[in-house]
């Protein structure tokens, strides 16, 4: 973006939130503080080494015109690469299986999600990237489909239900 | 040294004429200011030119709804139209946004609904796919002096 159109657009959002002199003069020397630490933990596809944290309920969007909830819950025994889930459209269940999970690095450079559906055959997905909180809990997942080469593009999410 | 003996060399083994090589060139400086794929934390967000799309919307984490963004053709970068629905229209009104800046250093997206107050939030981070796209959008709040993450937007389409 040009400088001027930069400014011209930053002086007009600013405009529109009707933030005061001092708050913008604030917000200035905010950015420029080294104390800034944000909380990253975004995971791209070869750096997610564990997914012990991935069990629990999401928003499932690989069909963009259903999106649906999925539950992840790991064996016992298989905690962080292998459980049951199931996806459901209200409470209704439509899709019901086992699911193996491989974070990056044990035999594969990526991550992979693996859903072998009751009477159905296997999708596989790459972890295109992942928010995992400190204590692992995976927030957010970017899916994409398996393929062999090429980029791996995101096709859909799966977000975390609070 | 070495790069440019080898890349004249492997031009010329590419027997490219020179009208293609100069196109290439002009391709190349007009994609320089395309960002890489991955995280972009708030102090990394040159340009928000990936925005347009639709997008899971958890600024009300009980009532998930989808927004979509569309730039006005003259303001590619910094503002057009968006829409928030639940399954029917809910909200729609224009939407601001700007990169990280001189003015304020944050990058900041605001929503302005039709007849409405303006809804702002700082941009603590972003991932972008390898299309350039914005895949996840973190919209933020200051706590003290710390920006933290109050919610995402999640690309759908």
């Amino acid at each position: 973006m040009p400088t001027d159109a930069l400014t011209r657009a930053t002086d007009e959002l600013l405009t529109a939130t009707g933030l005061s002199t001092e708050a913008v003069a604030q917000l200035r020397r905010t950015a420029d503080s080294p104390r800034l630490l944000p909380g990253g933990g975004f995971h791209t596809a070869t750096q997610i080494d564990s997914l012990v944290g991935l069990a629990g309920d999401y928003l499932w969007s690989e069909n963009l015109l259903a999106v649906r909830t999925i539950t992840f819950a790991f064996d016992p025994g298989t905690v962080g690469s292998a459980g049951t889930y199931s996806i459901k459209a209200g409470p209704l269940a439509v899709e019901e299986g086992s699911f193996r999970c491989f974070p990056a690095g044990a035999g594969t450079s990526v991550a992979l999600l693996f859903l072998r559906p009751t009477g159905g055959p296997e999708r596989i997905f790459i972890i295109a990237g992942a928010f995992i909180e400190a204590d692992a809990t995976v927030t957010i997942m970017l899916l994409a489909d398996f393929n062999v080469a090429g980029q791996i593009i995101p096709r859909f999410s799966a977000v975390r239900l609070p | 040294m070495s790069i440019d003996v080898t890349t004249q060399d492997l031009l010329h083994a590419a027997e490219l004429p020179p009208e293609t090589g100069d196109a290439l060139r002009a391709l190349f400086d007009a994609t320089a200011p395309l960002i890489a794929s991955g995280y972009h934390g708030p102090l990394d967000i040159p340009t928000l030119e990936g925005l347009p799309g639709s997008y899971l919307w958890f600024e009300n984490p009980l009532v998930v709804r989808v927004i979509r963004f569309t730039f006005d053709s003259d303001k590619v970068g910094f503002q057009g139209r968006y829409t928030l629905s639940s399954g029917f229209t809910v909200e729609q009104g224009t939407f601001r946004c700007v990169p990280n800046n001189p003015a304020i250093g944050f990058a900041f997206l605001g929503l302005t609904p039709d007849g409405g107050a303006t809804r702002a939030w700082p941009i603590s981070g972003m991932v972008t796919d390898p299309l350039q796209r914005i895949a996840v959008l973190q919209l933020g709040e200051f706590v003290g002096s710390q920006l933290v993450t109050r919610f995402a937007a999640v690309r759908l389409v």
